[in-house]
């Protein structure tokens, strides 16, 4: 189950990246394709690790604390 | 082995050589498509015989005709057309006849005057009504092609147009695709002419502006740009100019072509620019604010800017009462949205919101819908996919075998789909609701199939959530679309509440003011947002 | 930088009742207070007047300038980037809220067996989309698609009506004052003081003068809907049943006899959910783009869109962790971004304005 949800997790980043590869051929600025990948490449280990169940705690759960520690 | 595997490559190799050469070649070579004519029309006589033959050369249909006029100071003149675009009679009577008549001896020197030689002839003898000089041999040549008769006297520097033009040409007729119950019964022909004419006798108005151009290289198709001057935008009528300038086409044979260089998205569903056959259509969007452009050859005639809400309009509604044509345009937007999302509801029922059908109605499908093998979703494509199967074949057919095929096609197919057990009874119904109500709205024929398509995807995706998230696709790519800077969606959606009134109710005539419309459309040249904007270059 | 963008003010009023509508009516804190629900609504209505009122005159402090912009311009080029991050993160996070609490209502109501994250990924098909086309569109479809939720409500209304209890309401004040209070602050910061994230979209405004009126009309239209929903809630379901359900208008309209009524809320829900995500999205496009000084944003949106989606499945664990948050955290987290910070720009803004009138007098 986990492995046809990895799989389609790459198929659809690979769709994604050939949706956007005609924009930014066209911007052609070495700044928008950096942060384009980088911002790829945090959806996909974000989405990866969800999949795999190794996702650490949640941002919430740090919240949480920092809000408590300050508000009780 | 070995020699063989290198065989191959080797004639792989030599197969992509092949393409990337001829690929080479047919970029380099240039096919001269221009006539190299001089633009000077030659001075002597037989040199512009000799031109005249090597252009056409192999034309059966071009006729020459070489006379002498004058008693004693003798000129030779050439006369030549292309037989079957004339009126032969004008030429005979107003032309020929009035050299052979006119008494040369009474004013010698004007005569012998060279340079006059052309006005006199033009004043004095010929008594046709649409006379012309040209200087530009070019020009002669286009013209005689298009059917005027040319008259090259020798010695002159200009040659005289006479335009005797008559050709066999359909008559005006009730147009075939838009048929009304009341209002008038003739529609475009071919000729540019008879369109022009029937449009300035519906507007009797000097600011009614015809604008010709010609367009294709190879065809010369004449174009017109109408629009009453005053009412229409003037950015619109630029944008419109700039974009025509930059066809750059070889034939253009039919409106169509224009609108598939012109038009705004090509890649929509929904078409930007409006075709119409009727005169009274056009000219009642001329009074709008809109622009027609009518096309040699062809009559169908495009208008611009088009919005989403005159696919919901027809002439008629102008024509009959306020209650009724209401009624009827709300008919139409009913039937539009029964016909592209009952199919859609359908296959969602079915598949994901059995709770909400009626118990006894749900056991009646699930009843007929036993033993089918198929999904209702592959169901539903493959009756559509036969519809319109049977739609297309309709219209192709010859009028004889007309009749039996329809029958064929509703009775036998329909019935033995279901005996068969291709299909249930319930989807032929579907279908042929779908089928009828799209026959409702004509002007939406083109984009339906898609919308309906994408609808049912979407309800087979995700039931009644996918419709609606298709829907809202469907909503966001009709609000981005512009018409030549109009909002698609005027006027819902940059919303005026001036123009509602004629948008799903149809308000009374005396209370609908007519002036300006203008200030309906936010036009502006703002495409910052729109993904569908393409700079078209041919 | 960005090309002319221009939205109309009626497009703003329905932007932004469509967006502080937006979540409120699945995550609704004021349950917490039973049936003296709508006295908390009303407070907080009341507050959110001002608050909102103070966003705008910021705007008006700093014409033609984002909210990125503004805290650039205000804190320096170093902090000012530490807080235009931190604000991103937050407009990042609330989207994901969204996304979250609207698959959740989905998933539970609608369609039981479809796995949760496929609702989510179907439906930011749509919004990447509408993102791709551009700001203007978004306000064009959302004008037309907002005439939705207000007609169900009406609706529902309609139909329950003979089922209402008006003696549903009393005891009134029955926990005192105090918890009023609470969730009355807890309801200024979520729905009302989301508008924050309007201040990157004042800029695109055509007529800015009326900006203060646009927010106004909407913050009324919001009011009364909310207090409309609320008190149709109370007096059909009583108090003890809407604390304990989380959905309650679902529930309402399935009290009527007649399933009909169903599919218009999830529909309406819909259209909320996507007009506040696609604010969400787009004020954090825009945040990029100025943060980094780009030129367009349209390459970016779908991998912020994943992003926004993998982020909202990440969040909680539950449906009841989701609501436990939104009652008792959010409200806190939420202060710095929508009260603190806001207040430092006005009064710095104030000072600069002082400072500028004087030395052009003199």
């Amino acid at each position: 189950m986990t492995i046809k949800l990895i799989v389609l997790l790459i198929v659809i980043f690979f769709i994604v990246i050939a949706i956007d590869m005609p924009y930014i051929k066209k911007k052609s600025s070495k700044r928008i394709f950096t942060i384009y990948f980088s911002l790829i490449v945090i959806g996909f280990i974000m989405s990866l690790l969800q999949i795999i169940d190794k996702a650490p705690e949640s941002p919430v759960v740090l919240i949480e604390k920092i809000v408590r520690y300050i508000v009780y | 082995m070995v020699g063989m595997d290198n065989n191959m490559f080797r004639k792989l190799g030599n197969i992509f050589r092949y393409m990337k050469l001829e690929k080479e070649k047919s970029k380099n070579k240039k096919i001269d498509i221009s006539l190299n004519i001089d633009t000077k029309i030659p001075k002597d006589i037989n040199n512009i015989e000799i031109e005249l033959k090597k252009i056409f050369v192999d034309s059966f249909d071009f006729i020459l005709r070489k006379i002498t006029i004058g008693d004693d100071f003798k000129r030779e003149v050439i006369i030549t057309y292309i037989d079957g675009m004339i009126n032969e009679e004008i030429i005979n009577n107003d032309v020929l006849e009035r050299f052979l008549e006119f008494d040369y001896n009474k004013d010698n020197d004007e005569w012998t005057r060279e340079e006059d030689i052309i006005q006199f002839i033009k004043k004095e003898i010929i008594t046709a009504s649409d006379i012309r000089e040209v200087k530009d041999f070019k020009k002669t040549i286009e013209s005689i092609l298009s059917g005027d008769t040319l008259m090259y006297v020798n010695g002159a520097d200009s040659a005289l147009v006479i335009s005797a033009r008559d050709w066999k040409e359909r008559s005006i007729s009730e147009p075939v695709t838009e048929s009304v119950i009341r209002g008038p019964r003739e529609g475009f022909v071919e000729n540019l002419k008879t369109n022009t004419a029937m449009l300035r006798r519906k507007i009797k108005n000097p600011k009614l502006k015809f604008e010709t151009l010609t367009l294709g290289v190879e065809t010369d198709t004449d174009i017109c740009i109408c629009y009453i001057k005053g009412i229409a935008d003037e950015n619109i009528i630029s944008d419109l100019k700039y974009r025509l300038s930059c066809i750059k086409s070889d034939s253009i044979l039919e409106s169509g072509y224009i609108e598939q260089f012109i038009e705004d998205a090509p890649f929509s569903p929904f078409q930007t620019i409006g075709v119409s056959e009727r005169p009274d259509k056009v000219a009642g969007k001329l009074l709008e604010g809109r622009i027609a452009i009518i096309c040699d050859g062809t009559p169908f005639v495009l208008t611009l800017p088009y919005l989403f809400v005159e696919t919901l309009q027809s002439s008629e509604d102008y024509y009959s009462r306020i209650l009724y044509a209401s009624f009827n345009r709300m008919l139409r937007f009913i039937s539009f949205i029964i016909t592209t999302m009952l199919p859609a509801l359908y296959i969602a029922l079915i598949n994901f919101h059995t709770k909400v059908i009626p118990v006894r109605l749900l056991l009646s499908i699930m009843d007929s819908h036993e033993g089918i093998p198929f999904d209702p979703f592959w169901e539903a494509i493959f009756m559509s996919l036969l519809f319109e199967l049977l739609r297309e074949a309709g219209i192709r057919m010859p009028q004889p075998i007309g009749q039996a095929i329809s029958i064929v096609g509703a009775l036998v197919i329909g019935e033995s789909v279901v005996a068969a057990g291709l299909a249930s009874e319930i989807m032929i119904i579907i279908i042929a609701l779908t089928a009828i109500t799209s026959f409702i709205v004509p002007a939406l024929s083109e984009s339906l199939p898609f919308i309906r398509i994408i609808l049912m995807i979407g309800a087979n995706i995700l039931g009644f959530m996918g419709i609606v998230i298709m829907l809202a696709i469907i909503m966001l790519h009709l609000s981005s679309l512009r018409s030549f800077g109009v909002p698609y969606l005027s006027p819902f959606s940059p919303f005026r509440k001036e123009r509602i009134e004629d948008t799903l109710i149809r308000a009374p005539l005396w209370s609908m003011f007519k002036s300006s419309k203008l200030s309906s459309w936010k036009y502006s040249n703002n495409y910052s947002d729109d993904k569908n904007y393409i700079e078209k270059e041919d | 930088m960005l090309k002319n963008i221009e939205i109309s003010n009626k497009e703003l009023i329905i932007l932004m009742a469509g967006f502080i509508i937006g979540d409120s009516i699945i995550v609704n804190i004021a349950r917490a207070v039973k049936q003296d629900a709508w006295i908390s609504i009303i407070i907080s209505w009341v507050f959110a007047y001002v608050l909102i009122g103070m966003y705008v005159y910021i705007a008006k402090l700093n014409p033609n300038k984002t909210l990125i912009e503004i805290l650039i311009d205000i804190f320096g080029k170093y902090i000012g980037r530490i807080l235009s991050v931190l604000y991103l993160w937050y407009f990042l996070h609330l989207s994901s809220l969204i996304f979250r609490s609207y698959s959740e209502y989905i998933s539970i109501v609608v369609f039981p067996e479809t796995p949760r994250i496929f609702i989510t990924a179907f439906s930011s098909v749509a919004l990447v989309i509408g993102l791709k086309y551009g700001l203007e569109t978004i306000a064009r479809t959302s004008m037309i698609a907002f005439i939705i939720p207000p007609i169900s409500i009406i609706i529902i209304l309609l139909r329950s009506f003979k089922h209402m209890d008006i003696t549903n309401i009393q005891p009134v004040l029955e926990y005192g004052m105090n918890p009023i209070l609470k969730t009355s602050f807890g309801l200024l910061t979520f729905p009302f003081g989301e508008a924050i994230l309007f201040l990157m979209i004042f800029t695109f405004v055509n007529k800015k003068e009326k900006i203060l009126k646009s927010s106004f009309i909407s913050i009324t239209f919001v009011g009364v809907l909310l207090i409309i929903i609320s008190l149709m809630n109370i007096m059909v379901l009583g108090p003890e049943m809407i604390n304990r359900n989380y959905f309650n208008l679902h529930r309402t309209s399935t009290v009527v006899p007649g399933a009909i009524i169903d599919p218009f809320i999830t529909v309406s829900q819909l259209v909320l959910a996507a007009i506040q995500i696609w604010i969400c999205i787009y004020s954090l496009l825009i945040g990029i783009t100025q943060l980094f000084n780009l030129n367009d944003y349209k390459p970016f949106v779908i991998p912020i869109v994943i992003i926004s989606v993998s982020l909202s499945n990440w969040l909680y664990n539950n449906v009841a962790e989701m609501f436990r948050i939104a009652q008792e955290i959010y409200p806190y987290y939420a202060i710095p971004f929508q009260f603190i910070i806001p207040i430092i720009i006005l009064i710095i803004s104030l000072i600069k304005q002082k400072g500028n009138s004087k030395s052009t007098s003199t």
